[in-house]
C-alpha cells in the first residue's frame, strides 16, 4: 500500500479537482440545468467549437482506447492496429451522413437517432427498436469503462477479494453518477478539457520518455517482432490469414462508430452545422493519441522484465487492462506515473457519463415520451433522463461485478455487433424511404440473431478479438467457404446479412404497388 | 411514391428535399467523392511490410499517420465547397448566443 502512496495521493487529488469541476459545470456558461431536458442532456444545444472538440473526442476516445486497445496490440501484435485505421477513415466516411442527420435532427428537434428513425418512417415501433439496441450496446461498453477504471485503482494496490474489492470502484463511480445527475452533459463536457491537457501530457513524456529508456522504436518493434512466433499468426505485420479480417473489422468499427448513442449526442450537442462540420474535419488530428496508445503495448513488450498483468484478486485471472497502467508504474517516477493514472481514470470516466446520459435519452425520448406519458413535461422528462442514467450506471456496475471482468473484451465486441445492426434503419432514412420499416425490423432482428450466434460460436472469444474463420461460416447449414481459413469480422458479415433481408423483405411487403406499377408499364406498352 | 400503400411512410413529410440540411447533397456532388479516397488506408496489402522504417517505424505503422492528414484535406475541402452554396450553414438556435 504504502509503495503506491505518491501515486493515490496524486491520483486523488486530480479526482478530486475534476469531480469539483463536473459539479461546477452545472453553472457554467451561466445557466441552470434543472429544468429541461435540452439544457440537462444535450448542454442547451450551445457548445462551440472547442468545447465540441473535446467533448467529441473525449467521449470516442474510451477504456478501449488506453487500456485494452493497448492490452491487444500486446498479446496479439498488428491486428489491434485496425482501431487506429478506421478513426482515419471513418470521419470522412461519414462526414455527409452525419451532417445531415444533425440538420434534419435540429429541423424536427430530435436529440436521439432513434427519434429520428421513428420520425422518418412514422413508425414509434422502429424508433422504440433502434432506442433498446442503443441501450443494449451503451450497458456493456459502459461496464467496459468500469473494468478499465477498476484496473488502474488495481495497479494502485486497491485490488481486494470479493464484493468488499470492488470498494474503490463504486466510490469513483458514485462521485461520477452524482455529477453526472446534477450537470447533464455539461459535466462531461467541462471535464473533457481536463481530460484533453492530462492525456496529452502523458501520451507525449510516454513517447519521448519510453524510446529514450527502452533503446529506441525500432528496438521496440524488434523485440515485439521476436515475441510474436508463428505458427498463431501473430506478428507486427499483417499474416495471409487476417488481412481481410483487418479490414473488415476497421470497417465495422468506422461505420458503427458514429452508430453509438453516446457519440450523437455530443455531435447534436453542437451549436451550430458549422461547428459540427469543423469538428468532424479536425477530429482525426486526435487518432495519432490513439494510435501511440496502442503503440505502449509494444513498449510494454520491450521492458526488461516485461509487463506482467495484475492479478484480479476477485477472480484469480490476470486483468489484461492493467499492461498500460503497469508500464507507467513502472517506467515513470511515482508523482508522474500518478498523473498518468489520473489521466487513465478521468478518461474513461468522461466517456462514462455521456453513455449514462445518452441511454437516458434514449429511455426518456423513445420509451417514456413515446409510449408511457405523451404529454409529459419538460419538467418530468428530466427528472426520467436524470434517474435513467443512474438506472443505466448501476445496470453497468452489476455486469462488471456479476460477470467476468475479464469478459470485457467481449463485451465490447457484442456491443460493436449490435450497434452495427441500427445502421441501416438510421443510415438509409437519410437518404430515402424506399424500405419497408417492418423488412428493416427483419434485417435487423436477422443481424442480431445471426450475430451473436456466430460471435458465440468462437472459441476463446475473449483472448480473440471476434475473428471468424471463413470456413466456420454457415448459412442455415450451407457453408460457402468450406475449409477456408481465413478469417472475418462477424459483425460484418451480419450487418451484410441484415442488409439483404431488408432488401428483399421490401417488395414482399408491398406486393400491391409492385402489381399496380407493373399493371401500369403493361398498359403503357 | 409509396405512400398509398405502406400507410407507415412519413405522411407529413412526403419528400426529402425539404429536410435537405444546408449541405452539399445536391451542388458540387462529384466533390463529395473524394471523401472516399481515405478508404484507401484499408488496402493493406500495399504496406503490409517490415521495410523501409522511418524513425524505427515499419512501413506498416506509419503509412496509416500519412492518411491523417490526407483525410483532414478532404473534409476540409468538402466543407469549404458545402459552406460557399450554403448560406444557411451556420443556423443558431434562437437566444443561442455566447
Amino acid at each position: 500500500m504504502s509503495a503506491h502512496a505518491t501515486e493515490l495521493i496524486i491520483f486523488s487529488l486530480l479526482f478530486t479537482i475534476v469531480s469539483g469541476l463536473g459539479f461546477y459545470a452545472v453553472r457554467w456558461q451561466g445557466r441552470t440545468a434543472q429544468d429541461n431536458l435540452d439544457e440537462w442532456g444535450m448542454g442547451g444545444h450551445r457548445f462551440g467549437f472547442w468545447v465540441s472538440f473535446f467533448l467529441n473526442s473525449g467521449d470516442i476516445f474510451t477504456a478501449y482506447t488506453f487500456a485494452a486497445l493497448p492490452a491487444l496490440m500486446f498479446g496479439i501484435g498488428a491486428i489491434g492496429f485496425f482501431a487506429f485505421a478506421f478513426t482515419i477513415f471513418a470521419y470522412p466516411l461519414v462526414f455527409l451522413p452525419v451532417v445531415r442527420l444533425w440538420s434534419m435532427s435540429r429541423k424536427h428537434g430530435y436529440m436521439t437517432p432513434a427519434e429520428f428513425v421513428a420520425g422518418s418512417y412514422n413508425s414509434p415501433t422502429l424508433g422504440l427498436i433502434v432506442a433498446l439496441t442503443g441501450i443494449a450496446a451503451t450497458m456493456p461498453y459502459l461496464a467496459v469503462q468500469l473494468a478499465g477504471l477498476e484496473a488502474v485503482l488495481r495497479t494502485m494496490g486497491l485490488n481486494g477479494a470479493g464484493l468488499a474489492g470492488h470498494i474503490p470502484l463504486f466510490v469513483a463511480f458514485l462521485i461520477m453518477a452524482a455529477y453526472t445527475y446534477r450537470s447533464g452533459l455539461r459535466a462531461p463536457a467541462l471535464i473533457a478539457f481536463a481530460k484533453a491537457i492530462l492525456i496529452y501530457l502523458v501520451i507525449i513524456a510516454a513517447v519521448v520518455i519510453l524510446p529514450t529508456k527502452l533503446g529506441g522504436w525500432g528496438a521496440i518493434f524488434n523485440a515485439a517482432n521476436a515475441k510474436f512466433k508463428p505458427p498463431d499468426g501473430h506478428g507486427i505485420l499483417l499474416g495471409a490469414n487476417n488481412q481481410l479480417e483487418y479490414v473488415t473489422l476497421a470497417l465495422g468499427g468506422g461505420l458503427a462508430m458514429f452508430m453509438y448513442p453516446h457519440v450523437l449526442t455530443s455531435v447534436f450537442a453542437a451549436r451550430n452545422s458549422q461547428v459540427m462540420k469543423r469538428n468532424l474535419m479536425v477530429l482525426p488530428a486526435y487518432s495519432l493519441v490513439l494510435g501511440m496508445f496502442a503503440l505502449l503495448g509494444y513498449a510494454a513488450i520491450t521492458t526488461p522484465t516485461r509487463i506482467k498483468m495484475i492479478t484480479n484478486a476477485a477472480t484469480g485471472q490476470p486483468d489484461s487492462n492493467t499492461v498500460i497502467p503497469v508500464l507507467f508504474q513502472g517506467q515513470f517516477p511515482p508523482w508522474f506515473a500518478g498523473i498518468g493514472l489520473a489521466a487513465l481514470g478521468v478518461g474513461m470516466l468522461v466517456p462514462a457519463s455521456v453513455m449514462s446520459i445518452a441511454a437516458a435519452n434514449l429511455w426518456t425520448r423513445n420509451i417514456y415520451k413515446t409510449y408511457l406519458r405523451p404529454h409529459a413535461t419538460a419538467e418530468q422528462q428530466t427528472t426520467q433522463s436524470k434517474i435513467a442514467s443512474l438506472v443505466v450506471k448501476f445496470g453497468a456496475v452489476a455486469m462488471l461485478v456479476l460477470l467476468d471482468p475479464n469478459y470485457s473484451l467481449g463485451l465490447q465486441l457484442i456491443a460493436g455487433v449490435i450497434i452495427l445492426q441500427t445502421l441501416p434503419p438510421v443510415a438509409i432514412a437519410l437518404y430515402t424511404r424506399w424500405f419497408h420499416p417492418w423488412a428493416l425490423l427483419a434485417g435487423w432482428a436477422t443481424g442480431m440473431a445471426w450475430g451473436i450466434w456466430m460471435l458465440l460460436s468462437i472459441p476463446n472469444l475473449n483472448t480473440n478479438i471476434a475473428a471468424l474463420e471463413l470456413g466456420r461460416l454457415s448459412i442455415f447449414g450451407w457453408e460457402p467457404f468450406t475449409s477456408s481459413t481465413v478469417q472475418i469480422y462477424p459483425g460484418f458479415v451480419a450487418l451484410i446479412g441484415n442488409l439483404i433481408v431488408a432488401t428483399v423483405a421490401t417488395p414482399l411487403l408491398r406486393p400491391h404497388w409492385y402489381l399496380h406499377r407493373l399493371t401500369a408499364r403493361r398498359a403503357a406498352t | 411514391m409509396l405512400v398509398e400503400t405502406s400507410g407507415e411512410l412519413n405522411q407529413k413529410d412526403p419528400t426529402m428535399s425539404s429536410d435537405l440540411p444546408a449541405c452539399a447533397a445536391r451542388q458540387g456532388k462529384s466533390w463529395n467523392l473524394i471523401l472516399l479516397v481515405p478508404l484507401l488506408v484499408l488496402a493493406t496489402p500495399l504496406y503490409n511490410r517490415d521495410a523501409p522504417r522511418l524513425g524505427g517505424f515499419p512501413m506498416f505503422y506509419w503509412v496509416p499517420v500519412l492518411f491523417i492528414p490526407l483525410s483532414v484535406i478532404c473534409v476540409a475541402l468538402v466543407c469549404q465547397k458545402t459552406t460557399e452554396t450554403d448560406p444557411g450553414g451556420s443556423e443558431t438556435l434562437p437566444g443561442a448566443q455566447r
